[in-house]
């Protein structure tokens, strides 16, 4: 298994926003976390990625455990996320932004850089081919150049996901990357994040709302509420989860999947 | 280079000239890849020895539909080199269109650019039986498929290039064994009128018009080309293919559709063709950056077009330039039109060409007077792409030129211009009484453009013969001089003009979504869609405005009395638009009746 998170559960102060939570995602498998706004899916993102430190349980990535990890050192391992508004630093061009997101590979030292050493202009080259492939996986060439700050919403969610990939993960987190996005920009972005999948070999989990793009897309879901999971399983068959049903007022039946 | 007599023996006989010089440039990951002739030969070589083993032979069809790329150049050579016949498929068709083009040619083998299109032929699934083989060039996505006609190009060419490696002298010998006068390719024509028919092309044709634009343009080794319209029509097939091949000019290939201005900018061709509505684009896009820029750069920009527009009307007129006008022109250059070509990509180019479609006269003045000398030419796919263009240097505006060598034109008795040449087509696919009446028993080719030459041979088109308005006053006006006239402003996108049995001119206009819409936020005028702008009275007055300003350059009868706006954008999937984005005339008659009988109602204003 490629995460493992055992039984996890986050206070704070009084307040339970995650009570054992247990889930696992393969590499090559695609997991999706739905539940009500609060059920503590982003914290429960926020635990995996070392924002927050769980005080019970543990999370095991590629059979190492990195709770007690800072989370630079966790993005390092391969835990690559995108947020669900936007990290992107507006006034840089998408390149540049894409760049940020490999530069956490370098492994030239300061000294290198300012002598401007053979293998930091190596470095850089290899570096700068990794954005470059991102940014023809994603159909990003028209706005190489572009600042952030103009482009429209469904090109930024594309870079950020872009960001993310830059960092060569083996381990995508996906917070709600299909929010505010129109019917068409949702197929799009389904497509890409199936590519990813399949030809990078990578395995995602990812939260969303949109129901009917989970239950297309996922391999597996499982749904929280009350920071406790309720249920999980196929998406066919945490449909038809008596409680999700309630949840989602039977959206899941109406769906149809095959 | 000695002249050959096909495309596939320039490949080679490039490739064992300069084995190792640039043949074509790709943009791929940010940077661009060179291939070498010798690279080039190889492939098509590959593609014809694997396109043997999957059972193409003499006279079948193989389909592409891809944006341009390197390999769209192979497989349509390689076919040639096997004695088949390439059929290019618009990309943007959608399946039912791409379903009568592969029935009607009853091509075995299609090959596809991407996913998206590998989709299209297998959502269409028992409606194209001849369907054997679907070769995709950019297998992404495409891995779990499990089609059994599906192949990604690296495993379809991997045999073809070891076999080319172990037996050289198999892809020479091929070539020698081609009959140059039979059909290398079909080019399916827009069809503004009717179906598409397939015009078929032989090298004889290609090679003959290769030479002759050679001559017109001077190609040669040194120039350099962007391919970026759709192969699959004539006109990319003589910038891409037919000129380059026959001297050695390089071929670059951008990285996408929407990267077209910036690929410009980097290869700054020094032979650009554009359709009009690029250069219509390129000029709205300067006038509206202008906007935006300083002071001192707009004021700068406005005098020296204003005096560049005057000059190019003293040339125009016969006037050599005094000392003092020569002056202005050297600062001129230096401070405004040099960098403004510089961002435009057009710095280099000495042979910026318009054509596939009318332009405004005035547009090409002002692209004049700011130093961008584009030369109009004129052809058709059944003259395998051209037949009159504009010398460098000998330019008239307003004429599309004079013929090109080797190639015979008159005026019929009823306007219609004739051509005879070596670039008359072989005649269409499985419609013989179409080319019965399209080349007449002495071998002349009727266009149906209605036209004037003058004494020089220039010659003037004055319209469509089938599009030709006869108003109820009996006035006969080419529709598509007064839609030129308004698409002009910046503001207009496009128009149709209506007249036919009627009393006066009218047009149905859609407005350019990016200039008016930047423009209705310069005036606070809020909007969230295109509808909801079109709806808004002060945008109906600014196009209003354009329209009066327009019928300045019109004569009185075709002066477009009353107009009404495009509800939506028109689109190739509603029938609007062809795939080479004209109109559909007819249909927009059909679809927009009301709208344009409404124009008709009540009295003239």
């Amino acid at each position: 298994m490629l995460l493992e998170v055992k039984e996890i559960e986050l206070s704070f102060s009084g307040l339970k926003a995650l009570n054992g939570v247990s889930l696992t995602v393969g590499s090559e498998e695609m997991v999706a976390v739905i539940g009500p706004n609060g059920a503590g899916k982003t914290s429960l993102f926020n635990c995996i990625s070392g924002l927050y430190r769980p005080q019970k349980g543990s999370i095991h990535f590629d059979g190492r455990n990195i709770g007690p990890l800072p989370p630079h050192e966790i993005a390092r391992l391969g835990v690559a996320r995108t947020f669900q508004n936007l990290a992107l630093f507006e006034y840089l061009t998408v390149l540049e932004n894409l760049q940020i997101g490999s530069h956490i590979h370098f492994k030239s030292h300061w000294w290198q850089d300012l002598l401007w050493a053979r293998s930091c202009r190596a470095e850089e080259v290899r570096h700068r081919r990794r954005v470059e492939e991102v940014i023809d996986f994603l159909d990003l060439e028209k706005y190489r150049e572009m600042p952030v700050s103009i482009l429209p919403y469904g090109v930024l969610k594309r870079v950020e996901l872009g960001r993310a990939l830059c960092m060569n993960p083996k381990l995508l987190l996906l917070d709600e990357p299909a929010a505010g996005l129109n019917q068409e920009a949702t197929e799009d972005l389904a497509r890409y994040i199936l590519d990813i999948k399949e030809e990078l070999k990578v395995g995602l989990l990812l939260i969303e709302h949109d129901l009917r793009f989970v239950l297309e897309l996922a391999d597996k879901v499982t749904v929280l509420d009350f920071g406790a999971k309720i249920a999980d399983g196929l998406p066919h068959e945490v449909a038809r989860h008596p409680e999700v049903v309630a949840a989602y007022s039977g959206v899941g039946g109406e769906v149809g999947i095959s | 280079m000695m002249v050959q007599p096909t495309l596939a023996a320039c490949v080679l006989a490039h490739a064992a000239k300069s084995p190792t010089a640039v043949a074509l440039r790709k943009k791929k990951f940010g940077i661009w890849e060179e291939i070498t002739w010798r690279v080039y030969s190889d492939h098509v070589g590959a593609v014809a020895r694997e396109l043997l083993e999957l059972g193409v032979g003499e006279g079948d069809h193989v389909a592409i539909i891809a944006d341009n790329c390197p390999e769209w150049l192979y497989v349509d050579l390689g076919t040639q080199t096997i004695g088949g016949c390439s059929v290019g498929i618009y990309q943007t068709n959608p399946p039912a269109d791409v379903a009568y083009v592969l029935n009607h040619s009853g091509a075995k083998i299609l090959f596809c650019g991407d996913q998206e299109q590998v989709d299209k032929a297998i959502e269409l699934g028992d409606t194209v039986p001849n369907l054997e083989h679907i070769i995709v060039f950019d297998s992404r996505g495409t891995c779990h498929y499990d089609d059994p006609r599906l192949i990604s190009w690296n495993r379809f060419l991997a045999g073809g290039l070891q076999f080319v490696e172990n037996e050289p002298h198999w892809f020479s010998q091929r070539v020698q064994q081609m009959d140059p006068t039979v059909p290398a390719m079909v080019i399916y024509t827009s069809g503004t009128t009717g179906p598409p028919k397939g015009a078929m092309i032989s090298n004889t044709n290609a090679m003959g018009l290769a030479v002759a634009t050679a001559e017109v343009m001077g190609f040669g080794e040194n120039d350099r080309l962007l391919s970026y319209l759709p192969l699959c029509h004539v006109a990319e097939k003589i910038f891409s293919l037919f000129g380059p091949l026959s001297s050695g000019a390089v071929v670059h290939f951008g990285e996408s559709i929407g990267t077209v201005q910036r690929d410009l900018a980097e290869v700054s061709p020094t032979i650009f063709l554009g359709v009009p509505r690029i250069w219509e684009r390129i000029h709205a896009q300067v006038i509206l950056k202008m906007q935006d820029s300083s002071w001192l750069k707009r004021m700068l920009f406005d005098y020296f077009s204003k005096w560049g527009a005057k000059f190019q009307r003293a040339v125009e007129e016969g006037k050599p330039p005094t000392v003092q006008e020569k002056v202005w022109g050297w600062v001129a250059d230096i401070l405004v039109f040099r960098p403004l070509q510089e961002r435009l990509g057009l710095r280099d180019c000495r042979v910026p060409i318009s054509g596939a479609a009318p332009i405004a006269a005035d547009l090409i003045r002002w692209f004049h007077s700011i130093g961008v000398p584009i030369a109009e030419g004129f052809g058709q796919t059944e003259s395998s792409g051209v037949s009159h263009a504009n010398r460098p240097g000998e330019i008239r505006i307003g004429t599309v030129g004079q013929a090109l060598p080797g190639v015979e034109c008159c005026i019929a008795k009823d306007g219609e211009i004739l051509l005879r040449g070596s670039n008359v087509f072989c005649g269409y696919l499985h419609n013989e009484e179409a080319t019965r009446w399209t080349v007449d028993l002495d071998g002349w080719l009727h266009t149906g453009d209605i036209g004037e030459l003058d004494a020089d041979g220039y010659l003037k088109i004055t319209g469509r013969k089938k599009e030709i308005i006869i108003t109820a006053g009996g006035k006969n006006l080419s529709p598509e001089k007064i839609e030129n006239q308004l698409k002009m402003s910046r503001y207009v996108k496009e128009a149709v003009s209506i007249g036919d049995s009627r009393k006066f001119i009218s047009a149905l206009i859609q407005i350019d979504y990016e200039a008016v819409s930047d423009w209705a936020q310069r005036q606070n005028i809020p909007h969230t869609s295109f509808a909801d702008l079109v709806a808004r009275p002060q945008v109906f007055e600014l196009v209003e405005k354009e329209v009066r300003m327009a019928n300045e350059g019109l004569a009185r009868v075709e002066q477009v009395r009353k107009f009404k706006l495009f509800p939506k954008e028109l689109h190739q999937d509603d029938d609007e638009l062809t795939p080479t984005q004209k109109v559909r005339r007819r249909k927009i008659a059909d679809i927009y009746a009301e709208l344009i009988d409404s124009m008709y109602e009540g009295r003239v204003s």
